[in-house]
């Protein structure tokens, strides 16, 4: 029982990384119905972004207000980034057809990815431990991180900002009605180029952080450490219905502890494999999602 | 009775001598005692006209124009985008490097292990296309794109935790059988083969599955079967190139066939233009000899631009030439004179 709950901790922690990647995915294919295979990479930077902000802070005490700042800053470079890509990569290819986008959006994470080879070089580095890690005790050998709350705490608080943007302002109204139609939102005046570029402000900051926080819990960091956790944050979004915002922090949570209860109970080796086994078995039972609704195709 | 030539055949057997002595004039030729080894299917030596090298880069070449060719009959025949790929490729490269080491007995003359160690490439994966096929084929969109993925990765998965294949090792001491005679070979019967189909009456059904899936039922065709079929004739193409790629490399790693390579080969079909053989051709020498071209240009600055530059044209070409090299707006895409 222990080490079940053992689990659960870890999943959850992982879950709240996953959730945040997902809700970039979902909001750019709410708005665009493109998946933005370029995402993990934007996680990516935002992680080395907070880590040369660490850097260059160098702080003489670990504290809260400092890893906020990080996660702040690793957010604006993130968003900046996602906004840029849509600007040069994305707009030019509204009208185009979407495997077209696609082979766009692999082009460009490919750029990023040995962009940030040439830029932080190949080799993995430490991410320094942002946090004094404190360690609590339960019923014996139950460990909950220090790092492990914060991560679930900072996580949940950007996925409550979130829930405000979309479900209670102007922009949020405005970017719900782009993903019922685009033509018709920009028929009624909505500046569609806008709120699409906020869109992907607001998925990428989010990766950004995201980036920060996966530092914290795994201090290992390369260029390429953002596909693998891209693809599973994809598959997350896919198992809570692809578009829809409550879904991909649903389906990052199930992935999250399903993971690891696999790499405790079964084998670490096919944890990877589990993220497309559920992909595979979600499309095929309920192809529109855990939250989806599905389309009947009119003629 | 009347001699008839056909065009085809008569064109296979050109071929089949002039990439022999492509081959021979490139790579040096045999010596005596070769020629007694059938055929000379022999990998490249490096006293002919090119260097080792560009030799290996152009057996590459041609296992990728054959991954572009056998996409197409799913991507731009068919319509189906998949992006799992390299999984069929993966498939193909271990099912024939293990046929090799563990069931063909070592005696066997070299043409005739190659011949085998080819065709079980491509049976295994046709037949794990046919499994997969018939499980996700009513899926439609990104649907089938994302459960082809995740199909593709776990089959990469599945490998990496096979310990008798190597696993995380990888896969060493494959024998080396390709040379570039082979490829050509090769590359040329895949291309006629998928012009025939292009050209018959099941490939137009196929473009009537692409263009409206709906209507194509209506008319009395079962679309599942036909989709079905091309899955598993191109999971058997892509078995075949896989297989190539493990008897030309000589050592394998499933590193080499994650995701990123299927988005290559898609790539190379959309750079190509959707749809068009030649393109897809074009396609995927051109992918192969891009990111090799500018090792010059590494010379120059120093340092390895070679990928950024590489991810940049494929996005530029996206950007500015959507239809890719030999499409155009109007759907009908172009072709070299000998495949129209």
């Amino acid at each position: 029982m222990n080490e079940f709950i053992q689990h659960t901790i870890n999943g959850l922690s992982l879950g709240s990384i996953y959730a945040l990647v997902a809700l970039g995915y979902t909001m750019v294919f709410g708005v665009l119905q493109l998946i933005n295979f370029a995402h993990g990479d934007i996680f990516m930077i935002g992680s080395f972004a907070g880590l040369y902000f660490l850097r260059f802070l160098s702080p003489s005490q670990p504290s809260v207000g400092v890893a906020l700042l990080v996660v702040l800053v690793a957010m604006l470079c993130s968003g900046l980034l996602g906004m840029t890509i849509e600007k040069l990569g994305y707009r030019p290819m509204r009208k185009a057809p979407r495997i077209n986008i696609l082979i766009t959006a692999i082009g460009i994470s490919l750029f990023l990815e040995y962009g940030g080879q040439l830029l932080f070089g190949a080799s993995p580095q430490f991410f320094p431990p942002i946090m004094e890690k404190t360690q609590f005790h339960f019923f014996g050998d139950i460990t909950l991180d220090s790092n492990q709350v914060i991560i679930f705490f900072i996580a949940c608080g950007l996925m409550a900002i979130l829930q405000f943007l979309v479900f209670k302002t102007q922009f949020g109204r405005a970017m719900r009605a782009i993903s019922h139609s685009l033509e018709t939102a920009s028929l009624i005046g909505i500046n569609v180029n806008k709120i699409i570029r906020i869109t992907f402000f607001i998925g990428s900051a989010l990766a950004g952080a995201a980036g920060v926080l996966y530092g914290l819990a795994y201090p290992k960091i390369d260029p390429l450490m953002g596909l693998l956790p891209g693809l599973k944050a994809f598959v997350a979004a896919v198992l809570g219905g692809i578009g829809n915002i409550t879904g991909a922090v649903i389906g990052a949570f199930i992935l999250g502890l399903s993971e690891t209860y696999v790499a405790g109970y079964i084998s670490s080796t096919y944890r990877d494999a589990l993220a497309f086994v559920i992909l595979i078995l979600v499309l095929l039972i309920k192809p529109a999602g855990i939250l989806g609704t599905k389309k009947i195709e009119k003629v | 009775m009347k001699l008839q030539f056909n065009k085809t055949i008569f064109l296979i057997l050109g071929f089949f001598f002039f990439s022999l002595l492509m081959n021979w004039a490139l790579a040096g030729f045999p010596s005596f005692s070769e020629i007694n080894s059938i055929l000379f299917f022999k990998p490249g030596r490096s006293e002919g006209l090119i260097s080792p090298y560009i030799y290996s880069i152009l057996i590459l070449l041609g296992i990728n124009v054959i991954l572009s060719v056998s996409l197409t009959l799913l991507n731009g025949f068919c319509g189906m985008f998949t992006m799992g790929h390299a999984g069929f490729m993966a498939i193909g490269a271990y099912a024939s490097s293990s046929a090799m080491m563990f069931l063909i007995p070592e005696a066997t003359p070299l043409f005739l292990k190659l011949i085998l160690g080819l065709l079980i490439g491509g049976g295994i994966s046709a037949l794990i296309g046919f499994l997969i096929g018939i499980s996700v084929l009513r899926l439609n969109g990104d649907y089938l794109g994302m459960v082809t993925l995740g199909f593709g990765e776990i089959i990469r998965i599945t490998i990496l935790n096979i310990d008798a294949v190597g696993g995380a090792r990888g896969m060493t001491d494959i024998p080396q059988m390709i040379n570039l005679f082979s490829i050509m070979f090769l590359v040329l019967v895949v291309v006629l083969f998928t012009k025939r189909i292009r050209d018959s009456k099941y490939g137009r059904t196929m473009f009537a599955i692409k263009e409206n899936e709906l209507a194509t039922r209506l008319m009395g065709i079962n679309p599942t079967n036909i989709k079905v079929q091309t899955f598993v004739i191109s999971s058997f193409l892509a078995g075949l190139a896989g297989a190539c790629f493990a008897h030309s490399e000589g050592y394998l790693s499933t590193q080499t066939f994650s995701f990123v390579k299927s988005f290559e080969i898609i790539a190379m079909n959309v750079i190509g233009g959707l749809g068009s053989i030649s393109g897809a051709i074009i396609g995927g020498a051109l992918l192969t000899i891009l990111p090799e071209g500018f090792r010059v240009l590494q010379d120059f600055t120093g340092i390895d631009l070679r990928m950024i530059i590489y991810a940049l044209t494929i996005t530029l070409i996206m950007i500015f030439l959507p239809q890719g090299l030999f499409g155009s707006k109007k759907g009908k895409v172009k072709e070299f004179p000998w495949l129209k």
